[in-house]
């Protein structure tokens, strides 16, 4: 995950943003505890999200606590913790999610991603095989959606539902993984986050478009034709981008439209005001933003690498 | 790795439902909490990751149209259904003539089991000249159903372009209407209006001060000073 699936804030409670923080405090410690300083590093907000649908999900009881840690030396953070797996999950699942993305990183883009890829692979690495013997599911199947997607990258001419599906498949898996012990929940929670990773891989897509077409790198909304007005200009031309952006906006809110479906038959429990803001209110008003961001035709994008703009 | 059919002992050419209930009966079985035992727990925690991931393979396999043979060397799977990667052929089907359009009824049972990928290979024998608005709906169901969002919509409309009267397509077709202008289904709020449309204070000063001449033109007063 890029940073994409997290609350809208003004609608978001006090109590629920304690909580929301607690959480990925919490997730911070977890990562701190199991795999050292480095991985914190990488953390981005929307892996809360995933710590929040697992407690959700099973019904986890957290409780709030005060801790300190090397980020917040001074004050003491409102930090959760809860009895079950969810922590230990999220904090697999992101050292997994992140070795496949500098992996990811070292094939292709720009030479600042491959210098940074190559300065963490090595360590990235030694914490992914930990996770893996935790979780060898999840791990062969980023591994195998990894794969598929470069591949998919490779061909250039593939419709936006093909090159979504990699994406898609593997929050797939990590959603699936919440149903541990529920086959009955498995295929429902894998819907769900199929939806989700297209969701995410379609705002991915449209907050690449620019930097994509200056640098001639795949981009599924920008179609194949377009490419030879590089010709003239590395700046994507403005209908262009418009098309671009119109194909993505529809393309979401069918996305979010179906996943509204397939949300509103899980359990969620206590934490369903929270997530009830992501889904409806975040994952909309951060498409609006991407948006907003690729017309302008500014060639910065919404993320700053791995970790995902917080929005304090 | 190990074949993810004998993992679950299931025959290769099993359908969707045979597979999901011996995933189903092999997961009550190792279910870790039926060990009070933590070796014991811990043996059936490493099964219950093996069943999870062959169960997870296949079913993935089968969704990307993989064919079998890639698991075994030698025993080259002939009989029965045959997914091949273009999803072309369906053994199962081949005494089907094609040329009186096709057998819609066994694509929607196909469809409702799950089986998306038998369900897309009929279809798929049809000849383009022969395509008719079911064949274009049931397309768009099966585009819905893997999550292909996209082509979903395209043929949906196409079918409502063929059979405009036909209410079972143009009720799916506006359900999708529906979610690409902003419909999520449960959202307690309404599209776009909580950040854009609230009433600021000028609308609702406006509204006081016409509320108050209504009440001055039958004879009260809302606001006393004006």
């Amino acid at each position: 995950m890029f940073g994409y699936v997290k609350p809208y804030k003004p609608f978001l409670r006090v109590y629920e943003n304690e909580l929301y923080r607690a959480a990925y405090c919490g997730l911070c410690r977890e990562l701190n505890r199991s795999f050292g300083f480095v991985p914190t590093l990488t953390l981005s907000y929307d892996l809360a999200f995933l710590v929040l649908a697992d407690i959700g999900i099973n019904s986890y009881r957290p409780e709030i606590t005060h801790e300190r840690c090397p980020v917040h030396p001074v004050r003491k953070a409102k930090c959760l913790k809860c009895s079950g797996s969810a922590f230990e999950y999220a904090a697999c699942a992101q050292v997994i999610l992140v070795y496949h993305k500098l992996r990811d990183d070292l094939h292709d883009k720009g030479l600042k991603h491959r210098l940074r890829a190559l300065a963490l692979i090595h360590r990235a690495g030694a914490d992914y095989k930990k996770a893996a013997a935790k979780y060898p599911t999840l791990a062969q199947a980023v591994e195998r959606a990894m794969e598929r997607q470069w591949r998919t990258e490779r061909k250039r001419s593939v419709s936006l539902d093909r090159a979504a599906e990699p994406t898609a498949a593997m929050m797939r898996a990590v959603f699936r993984e919440l149903g541990r012990y529920d086959p009955d929940k498995r295929d429902l929670l894998g819907q769900f986050g199929y939806m989700l990773g297209r969701y995410v891989y379609i705002c991915d897509a449209l907050d690449d478009l620019n930097e994509d077409f200056a640098s001639g790198s795949f981009d599924p909304l920008i179609p194949k034709a377009a490419y030879k007005l590089r010709r003239n200009s590395k700046i994507l031309p403005k209908e262009q981008r418009e098309k671009a952006a119109a194909l993505a906006e529809n393309s979401v809110m069918l996305t979010l439209g179906a996943l509204a479906e397939v949300y509103v038959r899980l359990d969620l429990g206590g934490v369903k005001p929270m997530t009830d803001n992501i889904i409806y209110l975040g994952l909309r008003h951060t498409f609006d933003e991407v948006k907003k961001n690729a017309l302008s035709g500014r060639k910065k994008n919404m993320k700053t690498g791995l970790k995902g703009y917080n929005n304090e | 790795m190990n074949d993810p059919y004998s993992i679950l002992g299931v025959a290769r050419n099993a359908s969707e439902a045979e597979i999901k209930s011996a995933y189903k009966q092999l997961v009550r079985k190792y279910h870790p909490d039926r060990y009070p035992d933590p070796d014991m727990a811990k043996l059936a925690n490493e099964k219950m990751s093996e069943i999870n991931t062959a169960y997870d393979r296949i079913m993935e396999d089968r969704r990307n149209g993989v064919s079998y043979d890639s698991y075994s060397s030698q025993t080259s799977y002939s009989t029965g259904r045959n997914y091949s990667s273009s999803g072309n052929t369906y053994n199962k089907y081949s005494d089907f003539n094609p040329e009186t359009a096709f057998d819609a009824y066994s694509v929607r049972q196909l469809l409702a089991s799950g089986d998306l990928n038998a369900a897309d290979s009929i279809l798929a024998g049809v000849p383009e000249n022969q395509r008719d608005a079911e064949w274009y709906y049931l397309k768009g169901m099966i585009s819905y159903r893997r999550g292909w969002f996209n082509e979903a919509y395209h043929y949906t409309s196409q079918a409502t372009r063929l059979a405009p009267g036909n209410q079972e397509y143009s009720e799916a077709f506006r359900q999708m209407n529906r979610q690409r202008s902003g419909y999520m289904t449960g959202s307690a709020y309404q599209p776009n209006s909580p950040m854009v449309n609230s009433p600021d204070v000028c609308d609702i000063l406006n509204g006081l001060c016409l509320a108050d001449c209504c009440c001055e033109c039958l004879g009260g007063d809302l606001i006393p000073c004006c």
